[in-house]
């Protein structure tokens, strides 16, 4: 009986040690440099802070142990507060948040021009795939479960 | 090393074709390359999209194309192209940008489902903002806040409430739970004390019967009380203290927690409430005016997708709830002079299948619920006697309701490729009731069975007009069994009664919406809330029994509201003005016949008054500079009379000092009524509620003496003001909690002259529910997954 305890033990250290827990996020500064060192497919999430689906997508699909191995090994993960009020220059192009005075919902310039719609609402949780030319790949609208993400990771990979 | 080559759309591999073209381009507005606008070819997957720059390359087999460019914050251009005049050309396309088309995704990104309330009738919506802003633990206490709704008490005994739409009381507003017709006769009487704010997503009210969809006794309005449909996991717990007038407690306790697994095809919410509440006697002459009352509720609500377009949703709710008002409570309530004792026990549930097709367009659904409620009653007392007479009738004041309701039904709903929408349905109701209280030889048995068919298109011919027109088919069946002592009364009606519906919205300019309606209803005899209570008159037990040939009332609403709404930046805005008028013919009026009964008791008749109508104005104004402050009120200046002067007192002639006592407005009704709703979060995490309603003078009907006989009070005006500070602690993910505490009925405006004593009249209350209350509380969970 110990025997097994033991092992199970081991396993489970082993486990907790070699693989990641958590998704490494970068932002779009971060992102630059790292694409500059080696290119990789990059994912974009957009979220809000009252955005019920993506806190339900932040608690299943990105705490999945699949969904993480598969992020942290072939792609550079981004995620991005669609309303957040900060400037971010990427590629020597600044984006602002230009809705901050004029909206309660302000959506980041950045977040309209990678998932806007014509025509439709922006809507979240929004992400957006792109290959290792940072070519965008697919976007995605809609809630996505670990099952679903995966699946369209694996098309990137 | 070029990184961004941002292509917003898939790109599409077109295979191996044989005489591939690659065109090059630019897409520009007034100069200044338009970045990322998507390409796309008419009636075909193929497209590509711009980069940073404006440039773009579209392969493409030769041939004649058309070209849709869009891009975000410009109009969309069609341009026809034949591939071979590109061959060494760029195409080069202008774009015009379109600043409303950018308003669109603005006003869209909000959170709010609906972006803008685009329906034909005016929907009213409480949210648990409000809930939380008033305190409210159940239902009843949250409708005050908006226009044409007044909720009132109308016994001291027993806490009776009932909500009053338009002026009109309870009986013309039907209650749905989730959209469906549960609520009972037997249930509008307390049930709405009985809902625990803790378990609903919101309340719907429609003033007027604006839709086919609504019963025909919607005649003043409908209340939809909608419970949560859930996300994420979540759980709560929440406590709440309050001391009535400074001393009387008043606990609650309130628990829920819900699961839904990650694919969102099944989740349960559970949710159980207790509350506790002492009596409370404002006059210190030993009997309540407010009733000492404990409530559990236990309940679930689950849902199972077996496909993406189908859903099951199950919901089942125990409340179990005991209340007692009168004197003496410790005692027996026969040893007592007056007590109100109710001991209800209800479960109710429903079941609905939803079905839908691929896009969407035809919906179905058929749904069942089912409603039991077994009710042990004791209305009555020694009535300030002491004889053996009395002690017999106190004796024998022990009864039993049994009340049964189900409902099934069905509703199709299609989306017609010209944005019309078409609705039909038909629903089967049943309601049995049985109220046995074999001392005052009081007997009822009432069955209702109807069926109710409809249909509703609603028309929009174009984008600034819109009608829902409906109509619907109701048959009714009664079969009534009213007894009390020596009075014998049976209802047997069948009938059969078209209702038609006409709702009209015009969107006369940029934010102004103007609507009309009309709405044809009817309630056919039957005993209903206020028939079914008891009250305790002059020492005297009060029943009310229906009259012979009572005959079906009809009603003819009239409602025209015009409505302004805009967003300033961050200022929001929203005006109503609304004005209304109901005509009533034959409508049910309670009249008192005095102590006719042969033991004494005092009887009322409900008889088909005259005809009556309600007609005024509801107005609500809404300013919120920024979500830091929320600023809303609102108010209804109405009439409501009687055609000619309505009997409330008859006379038999054998006092010579009493006569008829008439009136022609309503009683227990002000002509001027409203709400204030004020919210401001001071600090990120700390928030202040200042909430009230003003109640004006009305006119309230006392029973002077033991035969029954009336005088008219003229009541008070009423400023009941509440205020609520607010803190929340934001631990982490998992947990937050929120502290608050405050007072409710700041300036204690609360009925100053309440009848005293063993004899006194328990119907004469009015006003504010409670006095003076003051209130501290404590709510953690993971709250911000609510």
């Amino acid at each position: 009986m110990m025997k097994y305890i033991f092992l199970f033990f081991v396993f489970f250290y082993c486990g907790s040690n070699f693989a990641q827990n958590k998704i490494d996020w970068v932002d779009f500064d971060e992102l630059e440099t790292k694409l500059q060192q080696k290119p990789k497919p990059v994912i974009i999430y957009f979220y809000a802070d009252w955005c019920a689906y993506c806190k339900k997508m932040d608690r299943y699909a990105f705490k999945n142990k699949k969904v993480i191995k598969t992020l942290s090994e072939d792609f550079y993960a981004v995620k991005m507060n669609a309303e957040t009020k900060d400037t971010i220059i990427f590629e020597e192009t600044t984006f602002i948040n230009d809705e901050v005075e004029t909206s309660r919902n302000p959506t980041h310039q950045l977040a309209k021009l990678l998932a806007g719609r014509k025509d439709q609402a922006f809507t979240l949780p929004a992400i957006v795939l792109l290959n290792k030319d940072f070519k965008v790949i697919d976007r995605k609208f809609t809630y996505l479960t670990s099952e679903k993400l995966l699946r369209i990771l694996e098309k990137l990979r | 090393m070029k990184i961004i080559q941002i292509l917003l759309l898939i790109i599409y591999t077109t295979g191996f074709s044989q005489e591939s073209i690659n065109i090059k381009g630019e897409i520009t507005s007034e100069g200044k390359p338009v970045p990322f606008a998507n390409i796309s070819i008419e009636n075909s997957t193929k497209g590509t999209s711009a980069d940073l720059n404006g440039n773009f390359s579209l392969t493409l087999e030769e041939g004649v194309y058309t070209l849709i460019i869009q891009a975000v914050g410009f109009k969309t251009e069609k341009k026809t192209i034949t591939t071979k005049n590109f061959l060494n050309k760029e195409l080069n396309i202008q774009l015009q940008e379109d600043m409303l088309g950018l308003d669109d995704v603005v006003i869209s990104a909000t959170r709010n489902r609906v972006n803008v309330k685009k329906t034909p009738v005016v929907v009213n919506v409480l949210s648990p903002k409000l809930f939380n802003a008033t305190q409210s633990i159940a239902v009843a206490e949250s409708l005050n806040y908006q226009p044409g709704v007044r909720v009132e008490t109308n016994c001291q005994n027993c806490g009776f409430t009932q909500v009053r739409l338009n002026g009109l009381d309870g009986s013309y507003t039907q209650v749905l739970i989730n959209s469906r017709a549960v609520f009972s006769a037997l249930n509008s009487v307390y049930g709405l004390e009985q809902i625990p704010t803790s378990i609903l997503d919101r309340i719907e009210v429609v003033r007027s019967g604006g839709s086919a969809l609504y019963g025909s006794n919607a005649i003043a309005g409908t209340v939809n009380i909608i419970t949560k449909d859930p996300i994420l996991n979540s759980w709560e717990v929440s406590s709440n203290f309050g001391l009535i007038d400074g001393n009387i407690p008043d606990r609650v306790l309130n628990a829920n927690a819900t699961v839904v697994s990650e694919d969102l095809n099944s989740g349960i919410t559970v949710y159980g409430m207790k509350r506790d509440r002492d009596s409370y006697d404002a006059n210190h002459d030993g009997f309540s005016e407010l009733t000492e009352l404990t409530n559990t509720s236990l309940g679930a609500k689950t849902f199972y997708k077996p496909t993406d377009l189908s859903k099951i949703t199950l919901d089942v709710t125990a409340i179990e709830e005991y209340r007692r008002g009168g004197d003496r409570l410790d005692l027996a309530p026969h040893f007592t002079d007056i007590t109100e004792e109710l001991d209800h026990q209800t479960i109710m549930g429903g079941l609905t299948y939803e079905i839908s097709n691929n896009d969407q367009t035809n919906n179905f659904s058929i749904y069942s619920s089912g409603q039991h409620t077994d009710r042990k009653s004791f209305y009555g007392g020694l009535g300030g006697g002491r004889t053996a007479q009395d002690s017999i009738t106190a004796a024998n004041a022990y009864g039993n309701t049994n009340d049964l309701a189900l409902l099934f039904g069905g509703q199709f709903t299609r989306y017609l490729n010209n944005n019309d929408i078409l609705t039909v349905g038909a629903e089967y109701n049943l309601n049995r009731t049985e109220d046995d209280i074999a001392g005052y030889n009081r007997f009822i048995d009432q069955k209702v069975n109807s069926i109710g068919t409809f249909a509703q298109y609603e028309w929009k011919p174009s984008e600034v007009f819109s009608a829902l027109i409906g109509t619907r088919l109701d048959h009714v069946n009664i079969k009534g069994n009213y007894n009390i002592q020596q009075i014998h009364r049976i209802s047997n009606i069948d009938q059969t009664v078209l209702s038609p519906r006409l709702t009209m919205l015009y969107n006369f300019a940029e934010n102004w919406r103007l609507r009309g309606g009309y709405a044809r209803g009817f309630r056919a005899p039957q005993a209903f809330n206020e028939d079914l209570h008891i009250s305790s008159v002059g020492g005297e037990p009060q029943f009310v029994i229906l009259s012979e040939d009572l005959e079906t009332e009809y009603s003819n609403a009239y409602t025209a509201s015009l409505n302004y709404s805009n967003n300033f930046k961050k200022l929001q805005t929203n005006f109503l003005l609304e004005g209304f008028y109901t005509d009533l013919q034959n409508p049910f009026t309670t009249v008192s016949t005095g102590a006719t009964l042969p033991n004494g008791s005092i009887l009322e008749e409900v008889r088909n008054g005259s005809g009556a109508y309600v007609a005024g104005v509801n107005f609500e104004v809404g300013i919120s500079p920024s979500s830091k402050y929320t600023f809303q009120f609102g108010g209804t200046v109405q009439q409501s009379k009687y055609r000619e002067a309505q009997v409330l007192f008859e006379t038999d002639g054998s006092n010579t000092t009493e006569s008829n006592i008439t009136i022609k407005d309503f009683v227990r009704n002000p002509n001027v009524y409203g709400y204030l709703n004020t919210n401001i979060r001071v600090l990120e995490e700390s928030s202040i509620d200042i909430t009230g309603t003003y109640t004006g003078e009305m006119t309230v009907p006392l029973v002077v003496n033991n035969n029954g006989y009336l005088r008219l009070m003229e009541s008070n005006r009423f400023y009941d003001v509440n205020l609520k500070l607010n803190h929340h602690f934001d631990w982490n993910e998992n947990l937050q909690m929120n502290i608050f505490a405050g007072i409710k009925n700041i300036f204690n405006s609360y009925q100053d002259d309440f009848d005293t004593g063993a004899t006194r009249d328990s119907d004469y209350v009015y006003g504010p529910a409670q006095p003076r209350t003051f209130f501290i509380g404590i709510k953690f969970g993971n709250l911000h997954n609510l």
